[in-house]
């Protein structure tokens, strides 16, 4: 049993909360093999390896370096016998795919060339393997195009991609095989093959994992206490700022009532940092993260303000009302332009923007 | 018999359908023992199931 890498979930705190739990649920499954999707780096190599270790997940790849070492982070192959043949089990990574860890102190990672890195192996695997199964994380063209330049894969199954395939297709002489993704699919081929180690003849079934099929009853447990775990520690990181700030008689309108009046402004700050507050945070895994979000929405500790849930989680980036406060206050008394200045340093603060200058800062979103 | 195998046209027939015979019969052998080679060929091979799958992206549940 293989997974074609993507394993882990996004860039965000609950998320990895969620693949711990994948992890381990997983984990007990006995996965013979897990290629290295980009993903997969995504909480870092050191909570990468905590997983392999602590749930026997079989991780390879044989192109993803540390840039400065230039170590491989992952045993390039597996050796593994079932049925009484002998495979070896290749990862590669796709070169322009971009990784980016939530932890800040890991090392810069360097994805080398997947071609180069197979012809070097492969000969190496032959001497210990009759059957080679590769787990190409690079889509299904960058993938082809591999398969046509390698000799000696004898089957391929193909990640970051996001078609199933219902019958397995041959890529010069190997058998390709897709059964994807977020848990839609699983994939079977019986494969017959020769004392060579060569397919002979694939039968394909991809399933629909959907409500045709049965959920087991002790999963189904596990999840539904793991989702009673997710939902207290959302509440726990949303009680370190509590909505305690302003009335629960006002409401934040959103930038889109504000146009109404204002669309000179808004054209304005069109393209300015403020409005991509909330993807900067995305970027960096940390949307999820009370500490950032503080200054990345609006009125996050206000009542009405940003929540993680409908419908206040429309209120993202540094809005107008950010600055200017509740927009039904402002519709009534106007009297928000002395707040809003002030309003600059609770996040450009000594931490967060020690070169703030209110005069050179002000002429970026003057209006 | 003597005077029917010496009739040129009848003799030659005869010829001819035991070659086509012998050959019928060659032919035959080799079949078998290609199918026989086949199937001890094909006995030799390994059935193997492969599961698989990717990109679950951290999914426990569909989204929808």
């Amino acid at each position: 049993m293989v997974d074609g890498g993507d394993l882990f979930g996004r860039r965000q705190t609950n998320e990895k909360e969620q693949t711990k739990f994948l992890c381990e649920v997983t984990g007990s499954f006995g996965w013979d093999a897990i290629g290295l999707g980009e993903y997969d780096l995504n909480y870092g190599l050191t909570f990468l390896r905590e997983m392999i270790e602590t749930y026997n997940l079989p991780f390879t790849c044989a192109n993803v370096r540390t840039a400065e070492t230039k170590e491989l982070i992952l045993p390039p192959y597996l050796i593994i016998e079932r049925g009484g043949v002998r495979f070896g089990i290749i990862s590669v990574l796709d070169p322009g795919l971009t990784i980016e860890t939530m932890s800040p102190n890991d090392p810069a990672f360097e994805v080398t060339d997947p071609i180069a890195a197979l012809r070097t192996l492969i000969p190496q695997v032959r001497q210990e393997a009759e059957t080679i199964l590769l787990l190409s994380h690079m889509g299904d063209q960058a993938s082809e195009t591999l398969l046509k330049e390698v000799e000696g894969i004898d089957i391929a199954v193909i990640g970051h991609y996001y078609r199933k395939w219902d019958q397995e297709r041959v890529i010069g002489d190997t058998v390709a095989l897709s059964a994807v993704y977020e848990g839609r699919y699983m994939g079977r081929a019986d494969l017959d093959i020769d004392s060579d180690g060569v397919v002979q003849s694939v039968e394909v079934e991809v399933t629909a994992l959907d409500d045709k099929v049965a959920d087991d009853p002790v999963m189904l447990e596990k999840i539904e206490q793991f989702k009673k775990h997710l939902e207290e520690f959302r509440l726990s990181l949303r009680a370190k700022y509590p909505q305690v700030k302003g009335s629960e008689h006002e409401q934040f309108l959103t930038e889109r009532s504000c146009r109404t009046c204002h669309q000179d402004i808004w054209e304005l700050l069109k393209g300015s940092a403020h409005q991509a507050a909330f993807t900067s945070l995305g970027k960096k895994g940390q949307s999820y993260n009370p500490d950032c979000l503080v200054c990345h929405v609006v009125g996050y500790q206000y009542k009405n303000g940003y929540d993680d849930r409908p419908p206040n989680n429309r209120l993202v980036n540094v809005q107008c009302e950010a600055c200017h406060g509740y927009g039904t206050l402002h519709r009534r008394n106007g009297k928000w332009k002395q707040e809003a200045v002030e309003s600059c340093v609770t996040c450009h603060d000594e931490e967060n923007s020690p070169n703030f200058d209110y005069a050179t800062y002000w002429e970026k979103i003057k209006h | 018999m003597a005077k029917f195998l010496r009739n040129r046209v009848w003799g030659r027939t005869l010829l001819l359908a035991l070659m086509g015979l012998v050959i019928l019969l060659l032919t035959n052998l080799d079949f078998r023992e290609r199918i026989r080679l086949a199937q001890s060929g094909a006995d030799q091979w390994k059935q193997i199931t492969l599961i698989y799958h990717s990109d679950c992206k951290g999914k426990i549940e569909p989204c929808g």
